[in-house]
């Protein structure tokens, strides 16, 4: 298959100081690419690469087989999104800077826009002028836009930024439903882990202008851990379990207290320990992985400086 | 093309959404009404003060001279009494004053008789009044003189002709007569030549032949023929008595050129009856000059909004981050700023139509259709007619170009510095502060370099309408550098400048990051 946005050797140097060194990257339709990395990594840099907000001083960028440098226009009708907090016109209505952002761009009717509105959310304040919106408005009105002429690619800065529970998993949601029915390749950039690790199948993580590897999220976790996942056991009889653990698994224990059990284990031998476990006469209330291990494999890597090291 | 098009409709509805720019449109629509409303009045006024709000107190004058004259005869009674020494000189001083007092007197009482105001009129018999005040003068001397001279005795007698002569046209109001009596005296001037006497007989002919009754827009056609005459005699002398900055100079081949459409001009706006330019302090001038005033007026306001959206166009955009949506947009950054100066354009074009519109509407309605003279030429000594609605959309067009000069300079500051508040405050504060800065620059340096100072050029009325019979709110020849460079070289330099400045601006957008 085709990569929908192919990033070739990206280089790009401010003064002196090279911010972006020799990035690449492949995002494939139908998939949801998170792109990590710390504070100043050069995420938003590389975005705004894409997008067209700085020159790259080296490297190629390739929408949907069309190279940016060749034909700017075509490789742009095809990418759509939000870099940062999304920015309108604030005097004028957010159906108003709908309409001048569908003018250009083709084929984008009437229709299209309000069934937009409406997949946002938006149809109730939609005639009102952008000052008077939320953040989480603002929000879904750039998502609104960024979709608005059916791109090929979608990429969202920190799209959760400013939305309430309920609209994050709207957000998610209409991403899922992008990638997976639409085939549109979605790129996100967030800090937020935990909703990475809902949301993507795959991550980037690039760290000090470096990428440092794309994984599948479940090998990321993975391979961070040594091939181990956190896991979570809700149980009252402690004792008891470490006993029946006692042995082959006591090194596996992470973390005890008088509620759970945290086991530091491979995924497949999740089913084996419950099942000693419920043999051995624990109750067992529910096992879940822990949402902290991404972010811990997040931090493995940039701490080793790259996922084989 | 298309994706161009969108942009400007984009450009075109952020303008016209904006608050601020329709109420500034609407400022300028007030003030400029008001402006032209005042002027109908202060016209009148202008006017009335000068032929007949005023009235001379001739009465109260004339008592006042009365009794100063009683008074000199006692003085003069009490010197010739005296035997002192320095008694006669005295006397003498006296006598004198008496015979002024009496001419005065004199005046006075032809001015009650047919009334004339002796100081609040233009007319013939004015002019009349003055001449005979002027023989009265040198009668003084000539007379002292005539006791032992000839000649001058007959000089005395043919001045106290003339007076009678005089107190006869202006008592019985008679022009015809005026115009006799004043070819008469160009008759015995032995000072001039044939040719030059022709001349000054044929002014006086025309003067007649324009206004028999000597009443009308008497000055206007007055100094349309004076005009005439000098131009004649300029031409006949070879010497240029038209230009004042050549002055007595002998005339060039472009001068003569010159003066000869000059005078074919003057012919015929005196045939047509196109008068109303030729004297700023009448009624009918002020009515004429009321569009181009107007105009002139609003282009400032023009100039201010548009300077404010130049000066805002790139570097609101990106302090508001509203810049995003266009860059993220399947359009090249050429194609955004393009709209954008297209959408500047169409602004500063609606604008100066609403404002032509407007003022030529306003001053029709206060002041009639009368005053629209139209703008006369002449090209190889023949006049031609420019019609009035295109002159003054020719003036508006010209007063665009300033307009348009500044709103470049201010999209450059607003690209390249990417700071709002600057480039809005450098553009209007240059715009405002050009006289000041180039009275300095243009006092203090000399060369050939003064010519490269930007802000004289756009002074380009007074250059193109050279025909025209005053300067049209203008102020070119002020100063030195102007009035010598041709207007190509402005026009050139103008055009260079601006392109330069756009070709940065686009340079600038281009390539420069949008961190």
């Amino acid at each position: 298959m085709e990569a929908a946005l192919q990033i070739k050797g990206l280089c790009k140097v401010f003064g002196h100081v090279p911010i972006i060194k020799n990035v690449s990257f492949d995002v494939y339709p139908g998939e949801v690419f998170g792109f990590l990395g710390p504070n100043g990594a050069g995420k938003t840099t590389t975005i705004k690469m894409v997008m067209g907000f700085l020159a790259p001083d080296k490297g190629d960028i390739i929408i949907n087989g069309t190279n940016i440098k060749e034909n700017y226009e075509k490789a742009m009708s095809n990418l759509g999104g939000i870099v940062e907090n999304p920015e309108m016109y604030k005097d004028l209505t957010g159906r108003t800077n709908l309409k001048m952002y569908a003018r250009l761009h083709d084929g984008v009717t009437d229709e299209r826009i309000n069934e937009v509105i409406s997949l946002v959310g938006m149809s109730q304040r939609i005639d009102e002028k952008i000052k008077k919106y939320s953040l989480g408005m603002k929000q879904r009105i750039g998502l609104a836009q960024a979709i608005l002429h059916k791109p090929r690619v979608l990429i969202l800065d920190e799209p959760t930024n400013g939305l309430d529970p309920a609209g994050i998993k709207e957000l998610r949601d209409i991403l899922c439903h992008l990638a997976h029915n639409d085939g549109v390749a979605v790129i996100i950039s967030s800090h937020l882990l935990s909703e990475m690790e809902l949301m993507c199948d795959r991550v980037g993580i690039i760290s000090n202008g470096t990428m440092l590897g794309v994984k599948p999220i479940k090998d990321l976790l993975e391979h961070a851990n040594g091939g181990t996942v956190s896991f979570r056991f809700l149980t009252n009889d402690i004792d008891l379990s470490l006993s029946i653990l006692n042995g082959k698994f006591s090194k596996a224990v992470t973390n005890v207290t008088s509620g759970y059990l945290d086991l530091s284990i491979p995924f497949e031998c999740v089913p084996l320990i419950n099942k000693k476990l419920v043999e051995g006469g624990v109750s067992i209330y529910g096992i879940t992985q822990n949402t902290a291990s991404l972010e811990e494999a997040f931090m493995n890597i940039i701490q080793r400086g790259g996922f084989d090291a | 093309m298309r994706k161009l098009f969108a942009l400007y409709i984009n450009e075109l509805v952020k303008i016209f959404k904006r608050v601020s720019v329709l109420v500034m449109l609407i400022i300028m629509v007030v003030l400029v009404g008001l402006y032209t409303l005042l002027s109908s009045f202060s016209y009148s006024s202008v006017i009335s003060d000068f032929l007949g709000g005023a009235y001379d107190d001739t009465q109260a004058e004339l008592a006042a001279l009365k009794e100063e004259r009683a008074t000199l005869e006692i003085r003069i009674k009490a010197a010739q009494a005296s035997s002192s020494t320095d008694a006669a000189a005295t006397l003498q001083e006296l006598e004198s004053d008496l015979i002024y007092t009496d001419n005065e007197i004199y005046i006075l009482n032809l001015c009650i008789e047919s009334g004339v105001q002796r100081y609040n009129e233009v007319s013939f018999r004015r002019d009349a009044i003055d001449k005979i005040s002027q023989y009265l003068f040198d009668l003084i001397s000539l007379r002292r003189q005539a006791s032992n001279d000839a000649e001058a005795a007959l000089q005395v007698e043919q001045y106290e002709k003339y007076v009678e002569t005089l107190s006869d046209i202006v008592k019985n109001n008679d022009y015809k007569s005026y115009i006799e009596f004043s070819k008469e005296s160009v008759n015995l001037n032995t000072d001039i030549t044939d040719e030059e006497r022709e001349i000054e007989l044929e002014y006086y002919d025309l003067l007649y032949l324009n206004d028999p009754s000597g009443s009308g827009k008497i000055s206007g056609l007055t100094n349309a023929l004076l005009n005439i005459k000098n131009e004649r005699i300029s031409l006949l002398r070879g010497i240029n008595t038209v230009d004042t900055a050549k002055y007595n100079m002998p005339l060039s081949m472009d001068d003569e050129e010159y003066i000869k459409n000059k005078l074919a001009v003057d012919l015929y706006n005196v045939e047509h009856g196109y008068l109303a330019l030729y004297d700023r302090y009448s009624a009918d001038y002020s009515k004429a000059t009321a569009v181009n005033n107007a105009i002139t007026f609003g282009t400032v306001f023009i100039a201010i909004l548009v300077m404010i959206l130049a000066g805002t166009a790139i570097s609101k955009e990106i302090a508001t981050g509203s810049i995003k949506s266009l860059i993220i947009a399947p359009v090249k950054r050429w194609k955004i700023m393009t709209a954008k100066v297209l959408a500047l354009l169409t602004l500063t074009l609606l604008s100066m139509a609403l404002l032509f519109i407007l003022s030529l509407g306003l001053c029709t309605l206060l002041f009639g259709t009368s005053v629209q003279i139209p703008y006369v030429y002449a090209s190889a000594g023949k006049a031609k007619e420019l019609s009035y609605i295109l002159y003054e959309l020719s003036v508006l067009g010209i007063s665009s170009v300033k307009v348009i000069v500044y709103s470049a300079f201010a999209l450059l500051l607003s690209t390249i510095t990417r700071n709002s508040a600057l480039s809005v405050g450098l553009s209007i504060g240059t715009y405002f502060g050009v006289s000041n800065i180039s009275t300095i620059l243009t006092t203090t340096m000399s060369g050939e370099w003064t010519k490269f100072i930007p802000f004289e050029h756009f002074n380009m009325l007074g250059r193109i309408f050279t025909y025209s019979p005053v300067y049209i709110n203008d102020y070119s020849g002020m100063f030195g550098i102007i009035t010598n460079t041709p207007l190509m070289f402005s026009v050139v330099y103008l055009a260079v400048l601006t392109v330069t400045m756009m070709i940065t601006s686009y340079d600038s957008f281009n390539h420069r990051d949008i961190k």
